[in-house]
């Protein structure tokens, strides 16, 4: 229930935002002059304010009774402690197409549905320029007197009735260099109606009207012309050759008639098209071309973006004093003359004690001598981080100089700012106090860490490290992996022929049992040595027959040997006879029977005779 | 050892950095392994700041970096001081917590470790052999010291693969690098203090090196270059 209403003010406080910031946007609507000749002009100036830095632009009610020209707009921007207001003022020149008393409508913007408009404002346009004069209000866009013949008029070729021209003021210019483009009329005859002009089609051109139009009088060729004149500020966009295509006008013109006033038809022709009959026609110019220049890119500066013209840049901190966390707004501007509508933002120097948020502009732009100029001013708010003597370096600006063909560094100067720590009671030092949130912390500067004070020892990786130093010791568990294979290999192999390995093994183990009887021998035991030396003989011919042969008698076992090793001498086999009889006599015999020589003796004779048999075997 | 270090830190703390360089230099001179000395002379040449310097100091951290990679501290000031020529130390497209895990453990570590996955699989194994009625019980020992000998293995040698050969880096402000080993080739590019190259060829007083991070190579003269 208490998120419900906790929602629920949220809402409330957001939907109030929107409505107030909609409430505070205003418009408002002035004109120069209310009382106006047919052949003058008035300035209609309009002005959109609110807090934001982009407001929408005003919708002009539909004028039918008017030629409008827009002539540019200038914006101005303030920032106090954070809120952003702006203003935007617009300027549109009317030029009365038909006398009478006109109103030109409310003017109006819409901004989040709601829509704001300015009261209607009256217009008396009349035929005498002398009665226009009389009402004259504020003063008006200069504009050459009537009558007096201009002393820039273009000569004609030939003196025409109706004539128009186009020319500018140079053939050959840079990229973004202002060219102007004049188009004049010239007309010796009286026009019926307003004439209607179609501008020439411009691509690869920005372009700015320079307002007023001008009107004039001029005498060329004997005949005395009402020249009007319009110009407009071209800057090219690409390097070439660029074409200015023709202007048109549409106008009509009277035409005597040719026939006799008194034939016949004339009250026919009188009464179906008067007396004079009206002519339209449509005059264009010629198709200019232009030799556009690229910029050079010799000695091009890296802080050039484009900027062409003569131009300086100026900053201005709005405080030189503040206390860390207060807003300092820094202004940039850039003055002059060219084509600032497309001069960027300088990039500011990065100020590791400074927090920069973005940069809004403005632009102020006047068109005094037929020259766009004016100035741009980029603000932005700056946020010390830290306390102390901060300088914001000189922020690099450069520009195109066409008159000089060169390019021009104008950064601005540095500016020195005092920043004292922020006081317990400030805003910015007591937010933290004041809001539930977790403070916001970023990093004012970036170093290398501190170093090492004392040597850490690591023991796990010293003792890697030393293990994997050992070198040719790493042979070793490879060794005893090849020995260990090879001793399964070799146990593998006897496995498999148990007999065979019986027979290999059978002196060896006989081998053990005459050493063992010598040693009891010389420990004076006569009767067990004669045991162990019948044990070996005995063990002998069972490893060698592999089956045992105390289950036998000396003949079966004789039998046996000499079937299965034909090759044995028949000498040896006597001796083993002979040698079996005695052992097993001896061994039955008791204790006395054997005297410790005679054993030595058989132990001897023993080995000789195994050893001999063995190797008679294997042969 | 510890008086000359505690001196060494004094000089440093004091911002005699001139001092404090060469006393860590002759530390190094008695430990040369000790990635900490490394660290602390190239802190000490970072804030000298004159000509040269930089390249020195980014050695001095690549040099302590090899040693022990672990070192938040070591990995933070080569990543700063390799900023300051236009490089960093994980590359562009790798994401770091890869890049710290790979490099988590140094080359000789890497070695021992592997070594050690070695011995115990040959020894396991070898007891297997020669023991058949333990063959069974040491299966799976033998199954995860394999695993572990060749994980190891492949640790190893993928840094093996990834480390410059002939590692260096510039030690002189913007390096004349020609097109041949002598002053009668041209210059082709000029390399910035501090950036890291691969030393290919030595020729006399000239050294042929190739720039990582470009791909470009060409021949600078050997006291322009600080080889790890």
């Amino acid at each position: 229930m208490k998120a419900l209403r906790v929602a629920a003010a949220w809402l409330a406080l957001i939907l109030l935002g929107r409505l107030a910031s909609a409430q505070e946007l205003s418009i408002s609507a002035s004109v120069n002059k209310n009382v106006v000749s047919l052949q003058d002009q008035i300035a209609l100036s309009v002005t959109v304010s609110g807090p934001s830095a982009s407001l929408p632009e005003p919708q002009l009610p539909s004028l039918p009774n008017f030629t409008v020209y827009s002539s540019g707009r200038s914006q101005n921007l303030s920032i106090v402690n954070g809120q952003v207001s702006s203003s935007i003022a617009y300027t549109y020149i009317l030029t009365p197409r038909f006398h009478g008393k006109v109103t030109i409508a409310p003017i109006s913007i819409t901004a989040q549905g709601k829509k704001v408009e300015t009261a209607p404002i009256d217009i008396q346009v009349v035929r005498d320029p002398g009665a226009a004069g009389a009402h004259r209000g504020s003063p008006g866009p200069a504009s050459p007197a009537p009558g007096t013949a201009g002393k820039d008029v273009q000569p004609l070729p030939a003196a025409p009735d109706i004539a128009i021209t186009a020319s500018v003021d140079k053939k050959k210019v840079y990229v973004n260099e202002q060219v102007t483009l004049s188009v004049r009329f010239y007309a010796a005859v009286p026009l019926l109606g307003n004439p209607q002009y179609v501008p020439p089609s411009i691509h690869g051109f920005l372009s700015e009207d320079l307002p007023p139009e001008r009107h004039q009088r001029a005498s060329l060729h004997g005949r005395v012309y009402s020249v009007s004149e319009i110009r407009t500020a071209l800057f090219p966009t690409r390097p070439g050759r660029l074409v200015i295509s023709p202007a048109m006008v549409r106008c009509q013109v009277q035409s005597d008639m040719n026939a006799d006033p008194f034939a016949p038809d004339f009250f026919q022709r009188f009464f179906s098209q008067g007396v004079f009959s009206g002519q339209t026609r449509e005059l264009k110019t010629d198709s200019i071309v232009l030799q556009v220049e690229p910029l050079p890119e010799q000695g091009k500066p890296d802080s050039f973006s484009g900027a062409v013209g003569r131009l300086r840049a100026t900053a201005e901190a709005d405080k030189r004093q503040a206390q860390v966390g207060e807003a300092v707004t820094l202004s940039i501007t850039i003055s002059g003359s060219g084509n600032l509508k497309t001069v960027a933002p300088p990039p500011l120097p990065a100020i590791a004690s400074l927090r920069a948020y973005d940069t809004l502009s403005s632009l102020a732009i006047r068109k005094e001598g037929d020259v766009v100029q004016g100035s741009k001013t980029f603000k932005t708010v700056l946020v010390p981080r830290a306390s102390g003597r901060l300088s914001i370096p000189s922020v690099p600006f450069s520009y195109f100089d066409p008159a000089r063909q060169s390019y021009v560094r104008a950064g601005t100067q540095t500016i020195e700012l005092e920043i004292s720590p922020a006081s317990a009671t400030s805003p910015a030092a007591s937010f933290v106090a004041s809001s539930a949130a977790a403070p916001e912390l970023s990093a004012i500067g970036e170093d290398i860490r501190y170093i090492h004070e004392s040597q850490r020892r690591n023991t796990v990786s010293a003792g890697l490290v030393a293990f994997g130093r050992l070198n040719t010791l790493h042979i070793l568990p490879f060794s005893a992996f090849l020995l260990s294979l090879g001793l399964h290999l070799y146990r593998k192999k006897i496995n498999a022929d148990p007999a065979g390995a019986r027979l290999r093994a059978a002196l060896s183990n006989a081998q053990r049992s005459i050493r063992r009887a010598e040693k009891r021998r010389a420990d004076g035991e006569p009767g067990p040595a004669c045991a162990l030396l019948w044990d070996a003989l005995e063990d002998f011919l069972s490893d060698t027959l592999n089956q045992p042969v105390s289950a036998m008698t000396l003949r079966q076992t004789m039998e046996l040997l000499q079937a299965r090793f034909p090759r044995v001498p028949q000498d040896a086999w006597s001796d083993l006879k002979t040698l079996w009889e005695e052992l097993d006599l001896l061994r039955f015999a008791g204790a006395n029977a054997a005297t410790p020589p005679r054993v030595a003796q058989l132990a001897t004779i023993t080995s000789t005779l195994l050893k001999k048999i063995d190797r008679e075997m294997r042969a | 050892m510890n008086d000359s270090l505690a001196r060494a830190n004094a000089l440093y703390k004091e911002g005699n950095y001139q001092a404090a360089a060469q006393a860590y230099q002759n530390l190094l001179l008695e430990r040369p392994g000790s990635a900490d000395l490394h660290y602390n002379l190239a802190s000490a040449l970072f804030k000298l700041g004159e000509p040269g310097s930089l390249g020195r100091a980014t050695a001095g951290y690549w040099r302590a970096f090899r040693i022990n990679p672990r070192d938040a501290d070591i990995r933070h000031n080569l990543d700063f001081a390799l900023k300051r020529s236009g490089e960093s130390l994980v590359p562009p497209g790798i994401p770091p917590a890869l890049h710290v895990t790979f490099h988590s453990l140094s080359g000789p570590e890497l070695l021992g470790l592997q070594w050690i996955g070695g011995w115990l699989s040959l020894l396991l194994a070898s007891v297997a052999l020669w023991r058949a009625a333990s063959r069974v019980r040491l299966r799976p020992w033998l199954a995860a010291a394999l695993l572990f000998w060749a994980l190891g293995a492949c640790w190893w040698g993928l840094r093996r693969l990834n480390d410059v050969p002939g590692p260096g880096v510039i030690a002189e402000n913007n390096a004349e690098v020609r097109s041949g080993p002598g002053i009668n080739f041209p210059v082709t590019f000029n390399a910035p203090e501090g950036r890291r190259v691969s030393v290919l060829e030595e020729s006399g007083e000239w050294l042929e090196i190739g720039v990582l991070k470009e791909g470009l190579r060409g021949w600078a003269r050997n006291k322009a270059i600080e080889k790890i």
